[in-house]
């Protein structure tokens, strides 16, 4: 665990995520350090916000499917002033979008962004996962 | 109904504001000021009021926020509707001028008022605003990551500039053209010119976004009086609701999130232009003013291209050479917008509206221009979910 990571452990006031009926799966694979997105079991479309309890393409059955864990940078960049105090004291630290081998988006951080600054556009990433409580894991992304 | 039946069916009358900036007023005192100049300026009262449409607060969360106003205000028991839009942002003043407009044209009422007003600065602080804008989306998947609400505007700021070779010095020209008109608008809260290195030199938010490429936060609210036309109480005065369309997303889905907007840069404007446009049958090249809901300097880039008043990757050398700024081709955001003149969260694409209608009278001052008779007013919910476009126009 990193400095920064184990000031996210320090801190417990940063917002984390509430689950849903529908999204406990995705965050209890991400406290064993899994990252798993629905996938469709007719139509085979990946989906992953918000997940569902059917396909939003063609409404049928969705199973979980556990992702490569590489993919590459879609948009990146450099949050210098923080939202809330909550962060102030990792600022500056880099929020991006993930664009996963299999298709989807994801709003995460990269914990070993460029000195210069934000990533490149199509830089490969693969998933690192931030236990930053004992039970809320971020999946995050390192550039490889 | 067809398009053609409802362009230039309704018109709006009246038109009102609140005093901006830290104005010393809840959201409802806002919204009660901007409606009554509004139903004074439309030469009517309280009492022909038969439905109000109002937005959320992002200060107070009112519940029903609608019958809250009508109470406040005093709305007469005849009024049918009161009620609060839950949309985002930029959303909620073309949405209400829609409703309104088609709410009027089916019969089902006489004269809607559509009123907005939230006391984002005086109530909540600058940074309890921008913490409260920021955790309002993508909550579960997002948040927790640490996006400010300008970094998703950074994304697109990035992929932009990396994919039309736009460069940092052309997207500073939004906010450095937006401060040119800001500086004719006595009203406006930012009044000093700038240049593009005061934009550089502005603290870094999120990059490669600057302090001066986002918007205000400030108090304010607005409100329009939409009726039938032929019944406007003063026709020289009534600005038609030539145009209306609105589309959601670039891909094979609508959404929320941005994670599901497939393009940062091309997000799916056209189709609700062009319905809008086809509507007033008008096309581009017939629009004097446009306005944008500049809640970051890389929207007007984004949105004239997605709009079609340029082509894909022309807008940064058309703001760059001067186009959008007083005397330019295509005058933008003539009040001084989100990012010059004010900026209460979920209001502040009603003032696009209000200036819209000031201009088309002629009544606009300084800023005055010059025979303009037509506008297209576009706005969106952060990072781009849902595009209304609606024309109007002088009669």
């Amino acid at each position: 665990m990193d400095q920064r990571q184990a000031q996210a452990s320090a801190d417990t006031d940063r917002p984390l995520p509430v689950p849903t009926p529908e999204s406990m799966p995705y965050w209890e694979a991400a406290r064993e350090h899994r990252l798993i997105v629905q996938r469709c079991t007719e139509c085979g479309l990946t989906q992953f916000y918000p997940p569902r309890v059917f396909c939003r393409r063609c409404m049928s059955e969705l199973k979980w499917i556990e992702c490569s864990g590489k993919g590459v940078v879609f948009a990146s960049s450099t949050v210098v002033r923080a939202p809330s105090p909550s962060f102030a004291a990792d600022a500056p630290y880099n929020v991006s979008m993930i664009e996963l081998e299999e298709g989807i988006h994801l709003i995460s951080n990269i914990v070993n962004p460029p000195s210069e600054g934000e990533a490149k556009i199509g830089a490969a990433v693969e998933v690192v996962f931030d236990d930053v409580t004992e039970s809320v894991t971020l999946p995050k992304f390192r550039l490889v | 109904m067809s398009d053609n039946d409802l362009s230039g069916k309704t018109a709006i009358v009246g038109i009102g504001e609140s005093p901006i900036g830290n104005a010393g007023m809840s959201a409802l005192g806002l919204m009660a000021v901007a409606a009554r100049e509004a139903l004074d300026d439309a030469g009517m009262t309280k009492a022909d009021v038969d439905a109000v449409l109002t937005t959320e607060s992002y200060v107070k969360p009112y519940n029903r926020l609608g019958s809250q106003f009508g109470e406040y205000f005093g709305l007469p028991k005849g009024v049918q509707y009161q009620e609060s839009l839950s949309s985002g942002s930029g959303l909620a003043g073309g949405y209400g001028v829609h409703y309104a407009a088609a709410f009027v044209a089916s019969g089902l009422c006489d004269t809607v008022l559509v009123v907005m007003g939230d006391n984002l600065l005086s109530s909540a602080s600058r940074d309890n605003a921008v913490r409260a804008i920021s955790e309002n989306y993508e909550r579960e998947f997002g948040v927790p990551y640490g996006p400010i609400v300008a970094t998703r505007y950074a994304w697109m700021a990035q992929r932009y500039m990396q994919q039309y070779g736009a460069t940092r010095e052309q997207l500073s020209e939004v906010a450095v053209s937006a401060r040119k008109w800001a500086s004719l608008n006595p009203k406006a809260l930012k009044r000093e010119l700038i240049d593009g290195e005061d934009v550089t030199r502005s603290k870094v938010i999120s990059t490669p976004l600057h302090m001066l490429d986002c918007s205000l936060v400030s108090d304010g609210g607005a409100a329009v009086v939409v009726t039938r036309a032929a019944n406007a109480p003063d026709k020289s005065r009534a600005i038609s609701v030539a145009g209306m369309g609105a589309s959601f997303g670039n891909g094979e889905f609508s959404y929320d999130d941005i994670t599901n907007l497939p393009d940062l840069v091309e997000q799916g404007q056209r189709p609700a232009a062009e319905r809008a446009l086809s509507m007033a049958g008008m096309n581009q090249k017939d629009i004097d003013l446009a306005y944008i809901y500049d809640c970051f300097s890389i929207m007007v880039l984004i949105e004239l291209e997605g709009l079609g008043f340029c082509d894909p990757g022309e807008a940064a050398k058309f703001v760059a050479e001067g186009n959008i700024a007083p005397g330019g081709s295509l005058p933008t955001n003539t009040h001084g917008g989100l990012l010059s003149f004010a900026h209460p969260a979920k209001p502040g694409g009603l003032f696009m509206f209000t200036e819209a209608v000031r201009q088309l009278r002629g009544e606009a001052g300084d800023r005055q221009v010059s025979g303009a008779a037509s506008s297209l007013i576009k706005g969106h919910m952060a990072h781009c979910a849902g595009h209304p476009v609606t024309v109007l126009t002088k009669n």
